[in-house]
């Protein structure tokens, strides 16, 4: 076999763009006219306007590597009239309006299963997440009316809050959560103090302003003239209602803290949840342990490289530099696949990578042992290098294959956890058959064609006996 | 080198090694994390040195079935039954109060019992599920006895992993026994690799087999073995080296996970040489055909 310039080609373009990707942090700082250390600003995005490609390119990194809180939220008790993924649907999306109105980047609310939601969140704590996601679930607005609470009140209230008025019983107004819209803290412009602003859809809108209107008709201090906002059995909010709110919209004003007006915009947005959510199950990672373990696995894949590549070049000599350029460029790939798909790397998932560069080198090792063999008896270098990668790959496509069966079932079966594994160790046992067949293979073609490296001491082997 | 003459001794050091791990399994079962017994784990991290019993008394005064372990100088690993996020929420704020915690290093996991369930039954079902494809897939690559050889010596690496395990975790009593969704990361990983060592050998046979050659079957089969020999110990010493690293350096969280896949590409190199080979012969003693 000769040399194939086509492939030798297709080799350097794969390791010059996957080189460009690996370092794509550094274009883009000089692009946007940043320091080359330090932290970055914004995120560095490829795009190629006339091929409509436009895609962030960036190390996902994992909770477990990161720090930060990961749900998981089951879904019971839903209310009847829908079904448990329709439920689970409406409480992704308003979770997710939770979360971002909360102002936590880069956070994941995902749908898992017919009545699992995964929420994800990045740098935050568990009582901060559980602050978030766990108390609000569904949110009514009353009215007082003279009276005394029925059985029926004070089952669906807290007593103590039905009966905050001698003599008055609140009344449902037939306003809930699912009617609003949107809601943000916001700034009394006479005042200065914070205040809470709330959108309503059209049905909310016709509702709370005849509501309203009835309201301000009782003097103020009266609990006639109040609003009374609860959110499951409790009482959140008792305001004085001062005109009537028609048009869409309303403010919410009385004795508001930034942090409680906040909160409270939180809680109206997230609206009502169709059924009872329940955790289960919580990991929390602290910030700092999860860098400890970035550092740890790099050390240790660094580690690990240079042995292989220290290894390689004792042990097979001019084969074992060709096999560790090859290994090195097999890493920059890996990575630049990770970078480029925005493959989430996990502590699993780093570990599946490392484990993935010791089955690289098996190809190569497979591939050298039969290269000796078949000089050792007597071949030529360019027809041994042939017959031992031809002889070397049923082993390597066979092992690799089951190697691969495997990753398959993980992925398709296994725990978010282990699919991480899976994801990063198939993709390395891919690039390694590359890496392992093509480009070891087209390097030692050229080997064999350069007179200095047909000395058969540089690839380990005496020279045979004349037969 | 005659190692397929000596296999019933290999069989029987492998029996050596499994005997002891099916007793501690079968008796004393295992040490169940809590991805799969359902339950809290704090893993605290401390700014100076804390004793694990200093902590185990202050947990015990919440009755929560507390077990504390210390992970390093300034660590411990509690672990409880299933916690209500209010109860969660209270310990937190004592433990904060009453040791120097440092919660950027720490670590907490819940695991509800309807989860737990499912872990379980699914990391069974994926080591059946993975083993059926891969016979099927090398029965047709080689044949159906071969698949089966590789199978055993699959299934004597999961046995020897899971049986060091159980001893570990019970006998010992050691936090790196324990069972959680990491260690069927690892058995699953050492499946692969044991499948990939065996298979190299038997490409090796397979190919020795079909150049004729007066040698008999038994003689074929260890030259094949006798010619990977250095490929195998090769590749696994450099994935040994990799794993060693990794174990000296990793934190408490993922020790077990290394020290797991250690012991598994270990006994896969084993198993690979001296097992699955040799079987094939024993088979076709039994069945010349």
């Amino acid at each position: 076999m000769r040399v194939d310039r086509r492939l030798l080609a297709l080799i350097g373009v794969i390791a010059v763009l996957a080189l460009f990707i690996d370092g794509f942090a550094y274009v883009y700082r000089v692009a946007t006219n940043q320091p080359l250390t330090g932290p970055i600003r914004g995120v560095p995005t490829l795009s190629i306007p006339f091929l409509g490609f436009e895609q962030q390119i960036f190390v996902h990194k994992g909770l477990d590597l990161q720090g930060g809180t990961h749900l998981e939220l089951e879904i019971t008790k839903v209310r009847s009239g829908t079904s448990i993924t329709e439920a689970r649907d409406v409480a992704v999306a308003i979770i997710e309006r939770r979360v971002n109105s909360s102002g936590y980047a880069e956070s994941v609310v995902r749908p898992e299963g017919a009545n699992r939601i995964i929420v994800e969140l990045p740098g935050v704590d568990l009582e901060q997440a559980k602050q978030i996601l766990g108390k609000t679930s569904y949110l009514t607005i009353w009215k007082w009316e003279p009276g005394t609470s029925d059985a029926a009140t004070l089952q669906e209230l807290n007593p103590k809050d039905a009966q905050k008025y001698p003599g008055y019983k609140p009344v449902f107004t037939q306003i809930d959560g699912s009617m609003i819209t949107n809601a943000s803290r916001s700034t009394d412009p006479n005042t200065n103090l914070p205040d809470v602003t709330i959108s309503f859809n059209s049905k909310g809108s016709d509702l709370f302003c005849a509501f309203t209107r009835d309201r301000v008709t009782h003097p103020q201090g009266d609990p006639q003239n109040k609003l009374a906002i609860f959110i499951d059995k409790d009482l959140v909010e008792d305001a004085n209602v001062i005109s009537e709110i028609c048009g869409g919209s309303a403010i919410i004003t009385g004795g508001f803290t930034a942090a409680s007006a906040q909160a409270l915009a939180i809680q109206l947005n997230s609206g009502s949840l169709p059924g009872t959510i329940n955790l289960a199950s919580a990991t929390e990672v602290g910030a700092t342990l999860g860098a400890t373990t970035v550092k740890l696995s790099l050390l240790a894949g660094a580690f690990g490289l240079s042995i292989v590549i220290l290894f390689m070049l004792l042990y097979y000599r001019l084969p074992g530099l060709v096999a560790s350029i090859a290994l090195l460029i097999y890493a920059a790939i890996a990575l630049a696949i990770f970078k480029l798909f925005g493959v989430t790397l996990t502590l699993a998932g780093l570990a599946g990578f490392i484990l993935s560069i010791g089955m690289a080198v098996d190809a190569n090792v497979l591939i050298f042992e039969r290269l000796k063999e078949e000089l050792r008896a007597g071949r030529t270098l360019g027809a041994a290098m042939e017959a031992g990668v031809h002889r070397a790959w049923p082993a390597i496509r066979d092992s690799n294959i089951s190697t691969l069966i495997t990753c398959f079932v993980l992925y398709f079966f296994g725990a978010p956890l282990i699919k991480g594994f899976a994801i990063t160790l198939a993709i390395g046992v891919g690039v390694s058959m590359f890496s392992a067949i093509v480009t070891t293979q087209q390097f030692l073609q050229i080997l064999a064609g350069l007179r200095p490296a047909r000395r058969l001491a540089l690839y380990g082997v005496q020279a045979p006996k004349a037969a | 080198m005659n190692i397929v003459g000596r296999r019933n001794w290999y069989f029987l050091l492998s029996l050596a090694i499994i005997l002891p791990g099916i007793v501690s399994m079968a008796f004393l079962g295992f040490r169940l994390g809590i991805d799969f017994a359902g339950g809290d784990q704090y893993n605290l991290a401390f700014t100076q040195p804390v004793q694990a019993s200093a902590v185990q008394k202050e947990m015990d005064t919440f009755n929560v079935e507390a077990i504390v372990q210390q992970a390093g100088p300034d660590g411990v690993l509690v672990t409880t039954k299933p916690l209500a996020s209010a109860q969660e929420t209270t310990i937190r704020a004592d433990l904060a109060k009453k040791f120097p915690l440092d919660p950027s290093r720490s670590s907490y996991a819940q695991v509800g019992p309807t989860i737990a369930r499912e872990l379980v039954v699914g990391a069974g079902g994926l080591v059946v599920i993975a083993s059926i494809l891969i016979v099927i897939y090398l029965s047709i690559r080689f044949n159906y006895k071969f698949a089966i050889a590789a199978v055993l010596a699959l299934l004597h690496d999961v046995f020897v992993l899971t049986g060091i395990w159980s001893i570990l975790g019970k006998v010992f009593n050691s936090p790196l026994g324990e069972i959680n969704t990491l260690f069927v990361t690892a058995a699953l990983t050492v499946i692969g690799f044991s499948v990939h060592d065996t298979i190299v050998i038997f490409d090796r046979i397979r190919e020795n087999l079909r150049q004729a050659s007066r040698l008999t079957f038994e003689q074929n089969v260890n030259l094949s073995i006798i010619q990977s020999l250095a490929r195998s110990l090769n590749t696994s010493m450099t994935v040994i080296f990799v794993l060693v690293a990794l174990f000296l350096i990793s934190p408490t969280n993922i020790k077990g996970f290394t020290l797991a896949l250690l012991i598994g590409i270990v006994s896969g190199t084993y198993s690979s040489i001296f097992n699955a080979s040799p079987l094939l012969v024993v088979w076709r003693r039994l069945d010349p055909r």
